[in-house]
């Protein structure tokens, strides 16, 4: 034993560990570093590669598998067209509902001073992540920054949390480490979302610091109130659930279902700058 | 005049068979890792920790350390950890393992097994340890339950296959000891 401990075999061992608790250090302290940079501008194709042959065989088997669920959610959509059919009277309504929703939330006026990235494509997962991270394909080189807001169509996915110079890493709403000030469509009133590993296994958040007399009923929708300068104000967060008095019992609390499901995703946006960005930094 | 091949030389040279032996483990590595971090969301297998470890099983200490320094960035990368984090206890372990292996252990599946699953053992108590436990945010039990212990099963399960394939590369890549029977001398007293 001590004669390994005064070979070379140890020597070069020892090095080796402590190169890798250099690196580990050089991490802990800087925001990006060379080795994931160096590792994922290598890997993104291959990444990228094995996702397609993953995604082909993923709809394949879903196609084979699933074939009676869809057969039955065909049915449904039937009946649920069906129904729709006869809501067409209602359309004028519904019409003037919309367009009150659209003053309401102020859209229009979010958007225009919207800067958004390229579409970033999905190569990869974080493996065992309970948030559902992921990789896209645009980094450093393509304007994206750190805790840049990256949306779909449908809603805010969540941050980018990771950049390096060809790939970035985007860590969605579901995460115990994102909050953001949220209001409801409808009753105009506020609060604040945050996530946590058992929501996060059910694809929900929390909207905490409700008011206690609050209208906030299931099925209203909740979007971004733009108050802390991370993210523009309007942007769609996802749907009420059931909500419960908080256990100080000062306020309320409700679970929300985010639009987007991070694991369902194939391409998304980044917001890579607009009206207000960083304000709520700038004013501390 | 025309030169005679050798009938005992081997067809491919060694050094050749130990560059494709290398070349095989690197492709397994770097296949390995796009398949950690592609398909459907969900406890995956992280099929490079195993490949390590049986790496170290047949190669000698510091190609094991090497080698399971890499193959331990390539899994920090793809679980989103600090990077070092997995790859100094793969650089450790794996040197261990393959002193072990060359001294004390026969190298058989089983030997492989336990070490293995002893080693993988104490990587999924740390990992849990000091990127949830520590922490102690809500809930953070669950991900033990959800995702560490059902990715360790599956890496468990896949690790015999692992096992299998860095085998055959080595029997067939490796070198192999070569025993010669020499004639009989009678200059040799036998009792």
């Amino acid at each position: 034993m001590k004669e390994f401990f005064s070979s070379k075999k140890f020597i070069v061992i020892a090095c080796i560990a402590a190169f890798l608790i250099g690196i580990m250090i050089y991490a802990a302290v800087s925001s990006t570093n060379a080795v994931s940079s160096a590792v994922g501008t290598v890997f993104a194709p291959v990444q990228r590669f094995s996702q397609n042959i993953s995604d082909a065989v993923s709809e394949t088997l879903d196609m084979l598998i699933n074939a009676r669920d869809y057969y039955e959610e065909n049915q449904s959509l039937k009946e649920q067209l069906a129904a729709l059919y006869s809501q067409m009277s209602d359309y004028t309504q519904v019409m003037q509902e919309n367009d009150h929703l659209r003053e309401m939330i102020d859209l229009a006026a979010s958007n225009e001073g919207i800067e958004l990235s390229e579409p970033c494509n999905v190569i990869g997962r974080v493996a065992n992540d309970v948030y559902g991270s992921f990789f896209i394909d645009k980094g450093e080189k393509d304007g994206i920054e750190y805790y840049d807001p990256v949306v779909t169509a449908n809603g805010l996915v969540g941050y980018v949390t990771e950049v390096e110079y060809t790939y970035s890493k985007v860590t969605p709403l579901l995460s115990n480490e994102i909050s953001l000030g949220v209001y409801c469509v409808r009753t105009g009133e506020t609060g604040v979302t945050e996530g946590g590993y058992e929501l996060a296994l059910d694809g929900k958040i929390r909207m905490v610091y409700i008011p206690l007399e609050c209208q906030i009923r299931e099925g209203d929708i909740v979007i971004t109130s733009g108050y802390s300068g991370t993210v523009p104000k309007g942007i769609v967060v996802g749907t009420v659930g059931e909500t419960f008095i908080a256990s100080n019992g000062l306020s309320r609390s409700g679970y929300i279902t985010p639009t987007v499901d991070p694991y369902d995703l194939k391409t998304v946006f980044a917001i890579t700058d607009f009206d207000g960005k960083g304000s709520a930094y700038e004013e501390n | 005049m025309r030169k005679t091949r050798d009938p005992n030389a081997p067809i491919i040279k060694p050094g050749a068979k130990i560059a494709i032996k290398w070349f095989v483990f690197v492709f397994f590595a770097v296949f390995m890792h796009a398949s950690s971090t592609s398909g459907s969301a969900g406890p995956k297998a992280l099929l490079l920790f195993p490949l390590a470890a049986a790496v170290a099983v047949f190669e000698t200490e510091i190609p094991s350390a090497v080698f399971g320094s890499a193959a331990g960035l390539l899994l920090d990368v793809a679980l989103g950890k600090l990077p070092g984090f997995t790859a100094l206890w793969l650089c450790i372990c794996c040197a261990g393992m393959s002193a072990l292996f060359g001294s004390l252990l026969r190298r058989n599946i089983v030997n492989y097994l336990w070490s293995f699953a002893l080693t993988g053992g104490i990587y999924l108590y740390t990992d849990y340890y000091f990127y949830y436990k520590i922490w102690a945010y809500e809930g953070y039990e669950l991900v033990l339950r959800h995702r560490l212990i059902p990715s360790a099963l599956k890496t468990l399960a896949w690790s015999l296959p692992v096992f299998g394939a860095v085998y055959l590369t080595e029997r067939l890549c490796g070198s192999s000891r070569k025993m010669k029977l020499e004639e009989q001398d009678k200059n040799i007293d036998r009792v």
